[in-house]
């Protein structure tokens, strides 16, 4: 396939996944090579970072998706109601954000069981990981949280957090 | 073709339904339409009367076919009924019909199912709710511990060790002439709460290796007899 149509094809293919798709995956559906799908995506990653675009390609460990920037979430949530993250991941999500770092028992404890699969679909998607805290593991939020969030830091989170609960209290 | 026998066989001994389907179908070149669903399921249920050990995926996994086949003959069906008939009188609409049959269907348009990013506002709302089950959890086991504690009251729950010793013992008097005895014979009075609190320390009982249970027949009598030490 010739890189301009192989660029448009790829762009095709983002628009349509809702979730995150490897460049590995792009070379199997286009019969192309890794490096040419690659040098692709960073192409199209370079455009949509342009302030004209609303939406942008963001690189994740489970691989490449479109998705509206941050700063324009909130002009547009109400045209889907469909959330990428589902209810029990959210809440997993939430208190290892707000927590950490935090024990993958603590958060079993405040969630049930069904939190070991939550932590697990999290991590697949790199927005918690797991860190060594003396002798046990703990989890903490990534950087791709903050990315996800439009924060600077994964840490924000807690002072995003304390000011909109104090600001309800009042 | 394949008799029903063949069939039941090949629902056994294959790895997935999809797999005896694509035998059924493009492997076999049965026409689904020439499958007597009722003579199959007959021949099945007789499978399973005479099979020792059953898996219970086989049977499901006779339901998901027999379905899939009921959905292919009516498939079939319902293209005969849309072969219309057109009478001497519509003969010019004959026509447009044919031309019409000949165009390649139309595909209706990729349509994607947006999904959103989740908002800080919600991250923290899924916070607050987590806190929120949590408690409403928490609060639903002290009221289920203290029903427990009202239906049985504190006074009358005894170790469960002095339980298990002193049904060994009633067991052991019992089989001192006989070879076994009729858990029956060991509860005091025949209602539920007496058959719990004999049956409890029995189990544990068996577990230890103490004594042997025998069952001939779900919810029938238990027998209870000496461990025989080899």
């Amino acid at each position: 396939m010739r890189l301009e149509r192989l660029k448009s094809a790829i762009e095709a293919a983002l628009y349509m996944c809702n979730d995150p798709i490897s460049a590995e995956e792009l070379a199997r559906m286009f019969k192309s090579d890794v490096s040419e799908v690659k040098e692709v995506l960073n192409e199209l990653k370079k455009e949509f970072e342009e302030a004209r675009h609303g939406v942008h390609l963001l690189e994740t460990s489970a691989g490449f998706q479109i998705r509206v920037k941050p700063e324009f979430a909130p002009l547009v949530r109400n045209l889907t109601p469909y959330q990428d993250l589902g209810r029990g991941l959210l809440r997993v999500l939430a208190l290892v954000a707000y927590k950490q770092p935090i024990t993958q028992s603590e958060v079993v404890k405040v969630i049930g069981n069904r939190a070991y699969e939550y932590i697990k679909r999290l991590e697949e998607r790199g927005l918690i990981k797991t860190v060594k805290q003396s002798r046990t593991k703990a989890l903490i939020a990534t950087k791709e949280f903050a990315n996800y969030f439009g924060l600077e830091n994964p840490e924000d989170i807690k002072k995003f957090f304390d000011e909109m609960t104090k600001k309800t209290n009042e | 073709m394949l008799t029903d026998q063949q069939l039941i066989n090949l629902m056994v001994s294959e790895p997935s339904w999809e797999d005896v389907i694509i035998k059924i179908v493009a492997e076999e070149q049965i026409d689904p339409w020439s499958i007597d669903i009722i003579k199959l399921a007959n021949a099945f249920l007789d499978y399973l009367q005479k099979v020792e050990q059953l898996d219970l995926r086989i049977p499901a996994r006779f339901i998901l076919i027999a379905a899939i086949l009921l959905r292919m003959k009516s498939d079939i069906l319902t293209e005969r009924e849309e072969k219309i008939f057109i009478p001497e009188a519509e003969k010019e609409a004959d026509e447009t019909l044919r031309i019409l049959a000949s165009l390649p269907p139309l595909q209706p348009p990729l349509k994607r199912i947006p999904l959103r990013n989740v908002t800080l506002d919600e991250l923290l709302s899924a916070l607050r709710k987590a806190y929120e089950v949590q408690e409403r959890r928490t609060e639903r086991k002290l009221r289920i511990r203290r029903a427990v504690e009202i239906a049985v009251p504190p006074a009358e729950v005894e170790d469960i060790t002095e339980r298990i010793n002193k049904l060994l013992n009633q067991i052991n008097s019992a089989l001192v002439e006989v070879d076994n005895i009729e858990f029956s014979r060991l509860v005091k009075r025949w209602g539920r709460k007496e058959i719990v609190e004999a049956l409890l320390p029995l189990l544990h009982l068996s577990q230890d290796g103490k004594i042997n249970l025998l069952q001939e027949e779900l919810f029938k009598e238990i027998f209870v007899r000496k461990k025989i030490l080899i």
